[in-house]
């Protein structure tokens, strides 16, 4: 029987004869490489796609490795890191860069918030209420009473005074210029992950997860540590969410959707849960099956077909999978190389 | 006193577990053991003191201080430690990850003389999950005995045990309370073990303290004798 493992050994980075420290360096350091190798801008929109999925399901994979919690309605935070962004920098009036972190702090602070009354809910209590969170803020972006702000279902043009790191607004609809802040932002959330994961925290966290009431018995709150989490995970989502501003220069309501929440969800199920590569490639891989398969006009459906064959045939992921068998594929094919020779 | 059970009471719904239930535990180097016929209401009692149930009545003193509504997490703090009748471990940690998380907390840095007394070594960097259920139950031990607590309260620890593992078990707290001057609670059905190595027994039946007393007391006790031990006794 197929079935969906969430272990609880901490995040891994990848594995691999090089340094791990020396060998996630390159990777960052050739990333910026990217639009200088793809000459079509096309195939680097998808990239971009592709990994602002995969950082919203970074947050979920992390989420559900450490805590066992499964946030369904992860769109909720992607929408308000979005909305913030675009409302501090035109009703606000601040410039890119101090609205962008300040849109990331309010979604932390309301990530906590929610936090705060959840996750202390059962499992299913939990996933719906973040799944009818998001649908509660869709219908506030849109209500006529808040039009003045929130341009109701028309949405918001994003446009903000002066520069983000030397770029204007309407530069980061260019997807070369966007690239290296969200392969930044992708590898940033990565490490942090990572080290959050490996950290006496992460530890704490997934032994919460495996017995809470003897950890209870061992002296430990269980509340402030699965609180955290929370908050840590819809950061990573305002984060998406402001970089999902930049790069459309456009919020709609249609961020908080329910699409937006599953199509994170399926990613990090796809990529896997247990890596920190995992959920990342997942968005990648799941970006370009939207858009491959929507160009036969059948998105929804092909896509369907191919998550549900990568769970049952690979049910601890992609690139856990893939990690387990190219090394032996590579071996073999190597070994015959040199028969044949 | 370390631990007064002064005239607890649990109810669950319409069935009363405990009865107005009173016990005293002395401190320092003892090991205290509480027996009964299955139902006896001794899970019970050791629910009540950890803090996982709350009494219906009565209070529960430890050290001469009130913790009747204590939370199990102070009492952690403050030199209580439990294990579980059921195994409660963290299947997916290493034995070396879960007991050094459990040190951390609590500023313990003497794990290796846990290690060393649970006869731990060989499995440290093992998946608790994935060692024997002996280990398993050993490791449930370690986890109660970090933090150098001064009173260890273990619900059948044997349970589950072949009755070398049991005594082997049964040795090593002996030892520990023993060295260590800590008082051990001990809920038990090896009968045989429990009065080869207990200092002072209490007796349960039907949710009612029958007696307390030594080994040597409790088996002449009619009382007992007529509840649990039986006249082959």
């Amino acid at each position: 029987m197929t079935e969906l493992t969430i272990s609880s050994q901490p995040l891994r980075a990848g594995s691999g004869r090089l340094p791990r420290v020396a060998l996630a360096l390159a990777v960052f350091a050739l990333g910026f490489a990217v639009p200088a190798l793809l000459d079509q801008g096309y195939l680097l929109s998808i990239l971009n796609k592709g990994l602002l999925l995969g950082i919203l399901a970074l947050g979920i994979a992390f989420l559900m490795h450490q805590c066992g919690l499964v946030l369904f309605g992860i769109a909720s935070f992607y929408g308000v890191g979005a909305y913030g962004f675009a409302i501090l920098t035109e009703t606000g009036g601040l410039p890119g860069l101090p609205a962008a972190i300040l849109a990331i702090a309010l979604c932390g602070a309301f990530s906590f918030l929610v936090g705060a009354v959840i996750v202390r809910t059962r499992p299913l209590a939990f996933m719906m209420i973040t799944l009818a969170l998001g649908e509660l803020l869709r219908h506030l972006t849109s209500i006529p009473e808040l039009r003045g702000i929130t341009h109701g279902v028309d949405g918001m043009i994003v446009n903000f005074q002066g520069t983000i790191l030397g770029y204007e607004v309407f530069d980061f609809l260019d997807p070369a210029v966007f690239w290296p802040f969200v392969w930044t932002a992708a590898c940033g959330t990565g490490l942090m992950m990572w080290l959050v994961a490996n950290s006496m925290v992460g530890r704490t966290l997934r032994a919460i997860k495996e017995n809470e009431e003897r950890m209870r018995f061992c002296g430990f709150g269980t509340y402030l540590p699965r609180l955290l989490a929370f908050s840590l995970a819809g950061s990573i989502a305002g984060i998406a969410g402001v970089l999902q501003a930049l790069a459309s220069g456009f919020v709609s309501p249609e961020l908080f959707g329910l699409v937006t929440s599953t199509n994170a969800l399926l990613a990090a199920i796809t990529g896997g849960l247990a890596s920190i590569a995992g959920p990342v490639l997942g968005g990648v891989a799941f970006a370009a099956a939207l858009d491959e398969f929507g160009a036969l006009g059948y998105s929804q459906l092909f896509t369907g077909i191919a998550v549900v064959v990568v769970i049952v045939a690979m049910p601890r992921g992609l690139v856990v999978t893939l990690g387990t068998i190219l090394p032996g594929l590579l071996a073999r094919f190597a070994g015959k190389g040199r028969d044949d020779a | 006193m370390m631990l007064n059970v002064d005239n607890v009471s649990v109810r669950y719904g319409a069935v009363m577990a405990l009865s107005g239930v009173s016990i005293e535990v002395s401190g320092g180097g003892c090991l205290h053991s509480i027996i009964g016929p299955n139902g006896a209401g001794k899970s019970t009692l050791m629910d009540a003191i950890v803090g996982k149930r709350k009494p219906t009545s009565g209070r529960i003193l430890y050290r001469g201080e009130d913790i009747t509504r204590k939370s199990e997490i102070w009492r952690r703090h403050n030199g209580m430690s439990r294990s579980f009748q059921r195994t409660s471990i963290f299947p997916g940690l290493t034995v070396r990850e879960q007991l050094e998380l459990v040190a951390h907390k609590l500023g313990d840095k003497r794990v290796d003389d846990v290690v060393e007394v649970m006869d731990l070594g060989d499995v440290l960097d093992v998946p608790a999950g994935q060692t024997a259920y002996g280990v398993q139950r050993r490791v449930d031990v370690a986890l109660g005995l970090i933090g150098n607590p001064t009173l260890l309260l273990l619900d059948e620890p044997g349970a589950g045990l072949s009755a070398e593992e049991t005594a082997g078990l049964f040795d090593h707290l002996r030892m520990l309370v023993r060295e260590r001057r800590m008082q051990a609670v001990v809920v038990e059905h090896d009968v045989d073990a429990v009065f080869r190595l207990s200092d002072v027994i209490s007796v349960l039946d039907l949710g009612k303290h029958v007696a307390t007393g030594t080994p040597k007391e409790i088996r002449a006790n009619p009382a007992v004798i007529a509840a649990y031990l039986g006249s082959e006794q």
